[in-house]
């Protein structure tokens, strides 16, 4: 367990060194402050920091999930291609264990960045806007029902969105551990990210539609009741979401022990 | 020498496809010794190193280090390895200091204090804290070595050690393998092309051909067994001194030049030749025997091909 521990402490070193990282987290910053600077000349700025938050929030998403899978897609081949797997898996550590730390840097990592952003985006908001209480937030939802709560409301956003970002971090690693390659594995995720639904709305009449990964993923759908797919709900989609981590999970460990290191 | 194998290999074969890669190697290597593997490229050196260190799985037979088989017992098994397989391939985002830090935290069981002395060890004291990528070759040679003797293993593997390192540097490195080797009771397995360099650091040097294991003997039987040698003398007279070995030892000088010749020999003839050179009034300028190089041995093993 304490090797597991100074295993993470390591990955998030390489991760954190990384200038690619550092480039990522300064243009996120910058991306909150310039939202923030385009919003308040814009003739109908947003009423509250609660809204500035919601009204960017996909656009926030948008640059986080992309990032957190370059970096999990990144680093599983970055250890191939510059050799240094040969130096990490000859040490008194199983090679689950060492993909494991790889994968709890990565995702903390990433939802590092979602929740740092998004308290980010209240400050700026609050600086810009006005620091408004949140019973003051009068927010609408996509579907135009009114959020009642929105801290409770937004605390669900988050833990959906990093579902959703979750299940992205785990398909890039399991591809990027397959073929050792970051860009196919980058490629293909923001690929299926792009094309998923518009494969489900093409096959949203099917009834097994609502088993294709992509009709699961976005969990909002259900606090906003934008769902297109038949007989979807909340409790079938996260089993759904479960199961496919399950099997990605399983398939990327597997092959990562397996596999003979020839690099 | 010890007599207690620490690295042994049993009946050893790995098939990548359907091409056999290493095959049917039995080997083993005791503490304080420093064993040498050497073959051409593709011979099957570097994929032998990495079924050692649990890189590659092992298609037959079992090898053990200290008794500990690394397919069943890979984190006990390996815990008594160091190596660098290959190139030093180290964090070249990160500093040597943190790189250090890095292998150490993946050991366990490595103090601050050793991490400093290794630092005075490979000599790197004046770079440690510059990142890797400004390092040359032989610098990352260092600090591979480092990361490789840092948590005390009782086997050490190197792959090509000495590339990149400059002759004072080989020198150095040669006097610590030997320290390591003697004074730790390490068991050391390297693997080169550089046969000269071989020569002086081995015990015993194993020939790799076509994946197989086809010699192995002990460098100083090497060049013993090698009785005859090839003498060059130096005279003022040269027609009369082939003459005289001619009748006198009943042999052929041969390469003969206008002041010098040579001659096979045994050793314990060299002093007669001399004096009987000598007593026919034959001025001797010098005498020099070379005996046959580990290279001429090498090659004579492989069948004329050539190790490298």
């Amino acid at each position: 367990m304490s090797k597991l521990i100074e295993c993470i402490k390591n990955e998030n070193l390489k991760i954190y060194s990384r200038l690619g990282t550092k480039i990522m987290v300064g243009t996120l910053i910058l991306a909150v402050f310039v939202a923030g600077l385009i919003h308040n000349y814009l003739p109908e700025s947003p009423a509250s920091m609660w809204e500035f938050l919601y009204v960017n929030l996909e656009i926030y998403v948008s640059i986080i999930v992309l990032y957190a899978v370059i970096i999990a897609a990144g680093n599983i081949p970055m250890e191939f291609s510059k050799g240094t797997i040969k130096l990490l898996l000859i040490r008194p550590i199983s090679r689950s264990k060492v993909l494991l730390s790889k994968y709890i840097a990565t995702v903390s990592f990433s939802l590092g960045m979602l929740v740092t952003t998004f308290a980010l985006s209240l400050l700026v908001g609050g600086i810009f806007f006005g620091f408004d209480p949140p019973s003051q937030a009068n927010l609408i939802t996509m579907s135009g029902s009114p959020v009642e709560n929105v801290i409770p409301h937004l605390i669900t956003v988050t833990a959906f969105i990093f579902i959703d970002m979750l299940m992205m971090v785990t398909i890039a690693f399991m591809i990027s551990t397959i073929f050792h390659n970051s860009a196919m594995a980058i490629g293909l995720v923001v690929l299926l990210r792009f094309a998923g639904p518009n494969i489900v709305i093409v096959l949203h009449q099917y009834d097994w539609a609502k088993y294709i990964l992509f009709a699961n993923l976005n969990l909002r759908q259900h606090i906003d009741g934008t769902s297109i797919t038949e007989g979807l709900t909340l409790s079938f989609s996260v089993i759904t979401l479960a199961i496919y981590f399950l099997i990605f999970v399983i398939l990327t460990w597997w092959i990562f022990n397996k596999r003979d290191i020839i690099a | 020498m010890d007599n207690k194998p620490i690295l042994q290999l049993k009946n050893v074969s790995k098939t990548l496809g359907n091409k056999v890669v290493v095959n049917d190697i039995s080997l083993d290597i005791y503490a304080g010794e420093i064993f040498g593997l050497l073959g051409p490229n593709g011979a099957g050196k570097t994929t032998t190193i990495r079924m050692l260190v649990g890189l590659l799985s092992i298609t037959e037979g079992k090898i053990l280090l200290n008794g500990v088989n690394i397919k069943k017992e890979f984190e006990q098994a390996i815990s008594q390895v160091g190596a660098i397989v290959e190139n030093p391939e180290l964090y070249d985002y990160l500093t040597g200091y943190q790189n250090l830090i890095h292998f150490s935290r993946m050991s366990g069981n490595v103090s601050k204090e050793r991490i400093n002395d290794i630092i005075q060890i490979i000599g790197l004291e004046n770079a440690i804290q510059a990142k890797v990528k400004t390092y040359s070759l032989g610098m990352r040679q260092r600090l591979g070595l480092g990361q490789a003797l840092m948590h005390s293993p009782s086997i050490l593997i190197l792959d090509e050690p000495t590339n990149g390192l400059d002759p004072s540097g080989i020198r150095e490195f040669r006097q610590l393998l030997i320290k390591l080797a003697k004074k730790e009771k390490m068991a050391v397995l390297v693997s080169s092309h550089l046969l000269a360099e071989m020569e002086m650091m081995c015990d015993r040097i194993g020939i790799i051909q076509h994946g197989k294991l086809i010699d192995v003997q002990s460098v100083h039987n090497f060049v013993e067994s090698e009785k005859k040698l090839t003498v060059t003398f130096t005279v003022d007279r040269v027609d009369l001194a082939e003459q005289t070995i001619q009748q006198d030892f009943d042999n052929k000088p041969f390469n003969v030049s206008d002041k010098t010749f040579e001659v096979h020999l045994e050793y314990n003839q060299v002093p007669y030749v001399t004096n009987s050179l000598v007593g026919k009034g034959i001025k001797i300028y010098g005498i020099t025997s070379t005996q046959k190089t580990l290279e001429d041995k090498f090659i004579e093993i492989t069948g004329g091909q050539p190790i490298v």
